[in-house]
């Protein structure tokens, strides 16, 4: 039988039938010893676990009985994030949960038909989209009892109901051509970069595009810093703040549901050749971790990306409300900017597949900054970049301007390498060439993009996986670049502003190791 | 999927010049050995030799990080800068491991000293953090002479690490006269493989093994260390 997964603001506001009987089902889990495969905290250290921040959490006690290393090793800190396997495997983790909860759903005489929502936060016709759906806020179930969708470590930005700003939703992720990221992760790709390893100890990593937003910021801006916290300091963080603890709280499934529908949306694509990589490294991969689920009665399901394709088969058997809606047609990424540069667009232009598939070009860095940057709150840096390769590209966008028919000029994409820090809730807007002393808000055109520093503490750890590398973060720049260069701007240097973007961590600070820029093509 | 992964990896960008280097220094190295002129005199050919044996395959990820984010017109002395510094290190490492032969040929019961002081050394928290260190991607200068420094200083910083993490263990190849070139070999290929291994917590443990206690990987939560900002 194939489930729908609803919207949930589709349902209604308040209680109804689905948000109740997930409310029921997740007491029941979390009623389960963690050393049941089947409980809420078995299946949320499968995403992340640390003893110290559990039991700092009073999720679990220094006597709580854990399964065996064996178990936890096989099963737990699974979640696959800078990578192009995020999507395929939190497909398969949601699909897991969802079964379980049903088959608690079903002993406790509700439907067999139910499937988990999904929270459409970017839904412009929705009046309430981005506001947290009411049944997570509530005290108290119809009935009375403790509501468990309510969770106190959840902070948001220090108002309640939590809503969401209108950038943290944004779906410009879905413009990105090709789903695995390129060399050097320019453009990291919608999927993620390509990583053949678990930890992808082969190389630095980055956050994919669909995972950088709208994914991490809101996994952010939903856990928030307690008010009055400390942002630097993870014992203030909210559950959905960090991947050690984002799966605990109940939210965190209905957002990860949303962004496994924004990939079947960007497959569904049809102006676009959206497609999934064919490369068997991703589709049997990675190559020195199986991904393994529990399911119930104590038995497990190991799975790769190749298994999880087809969502209407066992055991995933759902699909989305919203499939037969068609992905409203917008302008390419490519027209767009070749008429903002003022060149024509359509007939002289073929577009050829090389520029589909993007990654087969190489980058090359034209700038970078002069040493790390720390940012603390509202912060200025400066990139130098190349004159020569900068004096091309200026010639080249002229020339595009002045003839249809030549292909795309190169892209230009921002770098932040190496972000280190302790604070995963702070989310920071990204400005280039702002006019001094400009107000941000009066030049969104400057936005290069709003980032999210999810996952980052565990990347700064110099004896994690990383070696204490933090992780990069790509954002593209092409349409601020050219509008500098109509702007008649030398392209010497540019000018980099970050601004917090939360009141409730704006204290948060960070490190960058080098702000770098590269150039995409010719 | 290990060795088909591995070799992906390892073919990207420069890596197949260096994966060619690498297999010259092999032959050098079978030449100067078998050859019956050879003296321990010829002692910087021979370890110019390993070096270039032996260290391509290991800075495949340095040599391609370093060849992707460099100015493309400096690349070539970018990457000149860096190999400058980490062979310079090495050389002298030579030098004090040559010392080291010398002092343990004498008497038999040196070496059990040695190899006993090797072994708890790969066992060793301090090596793990070296092993580790060789993890850590480098904020470079992308402009001018500051970046030929940083280039350079990055060998150098790598060429410490290494000759910490796996010069000691050099030594059993250097007293393995009569096996030189099949213990070169094993060592080789153990290096290499504990050298793609992710970076892990700093523990007495049996090199390459998982060990019983789980890694708990990610942010030392528990410490009360002031976070260092500066890479």
């Amino acid at each position: 039988m194939t489930r729908v997964r609803k919207d949930v603001w589709g349902l209604g506001p308040g209680w109804n039938d689905t948000l109740l009987w997930y409310a029921k089902a997740v007491r029941t889990l979390q009623s389960r010893p963690v050393t049941d495969h089947t409980s809420w905290r078995f299946l949320a250290a499968i995403h992340g676990m640390h003893p110290t921040v559990w039991r700092q959490f009073g999720i679990i006690s220094a006597n709580t009985p854990l399964p065996t290393p064996v178990l936890q090793r096989r099963f737990w800190n699974q979640c696959q994030h800078q990578s192009w396997y995020f999507l395929p495997w939190h497909r398969g983790y949601l699909a897991v949960l969802e079964e379980i909860v049903r088959e608690a759903i079903i002993t406790a005489s509700g439907p067999d038909d139910w499937a988990l929502p999904y929270w459409n936060y970017s839904d412009a016709s929705q009046p309430n989209a981005r506001v947290i759906p009411d049944a997570f806020d509530l005290p108290t179930l119809p009935d009375g009892s403790d509501n468990p969708l309510r969770v106190e470590r959840r902070f948001g930005d220090g108002t309640t109901p939590i809503e969401l700003d209108p950038s943290f939703v944004s779906l410009d992720a879905l413009e990105d051509d090709v789903f695995a990221g390129g060399d050097s992760d320019i453009p990291p790709g919608f999927g993620g970069p390509e990583t053949v390893f678990h930890h992808g100890p082969e190389s630095d990593t980055t956050n994919g595009g669909l995972e950088s937003l709208p994914h991490n910021v809101i996994h952010s801006a939903i856990g928030g810093v307690a008010p009055g916290g400390n942002p630097n300091d993870w014992r203030a963080l909210g559950l959905m703040s960090m991947p050690i603890t984002a799966a605990l709280d109940p939210i965190f499934w209905l957002h990860h549901a949303n962004i496994d529908r924004l990939w079947n949306a960007w497959l569904r694509d049809t102006q676009e050749e959206h497609v999934n990589p064919d490369e068997t490294t991703w589709l049997d991969g990675p190559a020195d971790r199986q991904f393994v689920m529990p399911r119930s009665g104590q038995g497990e399901w190991t799975f790769t990306a190749r298994d999880v394709l087809d969502r209407t088969a066992p055991p995933l058997d759902y699909r989305y409300d919203d499939e037969a809606v068609p992905v409203p047609v917008v302008e390419r990424r490519g027209d767009r900017r070749m008429r903002r540069l003022g060149a024509g667009v359509g007939a002289g232009r073929t577009r050829e597949r090389e520029d589909v598939v993007g990654s087969r070009k190489t980058p090359e860095p034209i700038g970078a900054s002069d040493g790390p940057v720390r940012v603390t709150g509202s912060t200025s840096a400066s990139i130098q970049l190349d004159t020569s390769s900068t004096r091309i590209m200026r010639g080249n966008l002229e020339r595009a301007a002045a003839a249809a028919s030549r292909p795309e000029p190169a892209r230009v994409f921002l770098k932040l390498e190496g972000i280190r820090g302790t604070s995963d809730a702070a989310i920071y807007n990204v400005y280039i060439g702002l006019p001094l002393n400009a107000d941000p808000a009066d030049h969104r055109d400057r936005l290069a993009g709003t980032i999210s520093l999810f996952g980052v503490s565990a990347a700064s750890d110099p004896n994690g996986p990383t070696a204490g590398s933090g992780i990069n973060q790509v954002l593209e720049i092409t349409e601020i670049v050219d509008a500098l260069h109509l702007s008649g701007d030398d392209l010497n240097h540019l000018d980099v502003r970050f601004v917090p973007a939360t009141a409730a961590a704006a204290g948060a600070d960070f490190s960058i190791g080098r702000l770098s820029v590269f150039k995409l093509g010719e | 999927m290990w060795p088909r992964a591995l070799l992906m990896v390892a073919l990207r960008g420069p890596g197949k010049s260096l994966l060619l280097a690498s297999a010259a220094g092999w032959i050098v190295m079978a030449w100067l050995v078998t050859d019956h002129r050879f003296q321990h005199s010829h002692f910087t050919a021979l370890w110019l030799a390993m070096i270039l044996a032996m260290a391509p395959p290991l800075l495949l990820r340095e040599i391609g990080r370093l060849w992707r984010t460099s100015l493309r017109r400096l690349r070539h002395l970018t990457i000149g800068s860096f190999l400058s510094g980490y062979v310079g290190v090495w050389l002298l490492a030579g030098a004090v491991l040559s010392s080291l032969f010398v002092w343990v040929s004498v008497d038999s019961s040196r070496i059990a000293v040695v190899v006993a002081v090797i072994a708890l050394w790969q066992c060793s928290p301090a090596r793990q953090r070296c092993l580790n260190a060789c993890h850590r991607a480098p904020a470079l200068r992308l402009f001018g002479t500051t970046a030929q420094w940083d280039s350079l200083r990055y060998g150098i910083a790598t060429g410490c690490y290494c000759a910490a993490s796996c010069g000691p263990v050099m030594l059993l190849v250097l007293l393995a006269t009569d096996y030189h070139l099949v213990v070169m070999g094993l060592v080789a290929v153990m290096i290499t493989f504990e050298r793609y291994l992710p970076a892990r917590r700093p523990a007495w443990r049996l090199p390459m093994l998982r060990g019983r206690s789980i890694d708990w990987s990610g942010y030392d939560y528990g410490e009360r260390r002031s976070f260092r900002y500066a890479p």
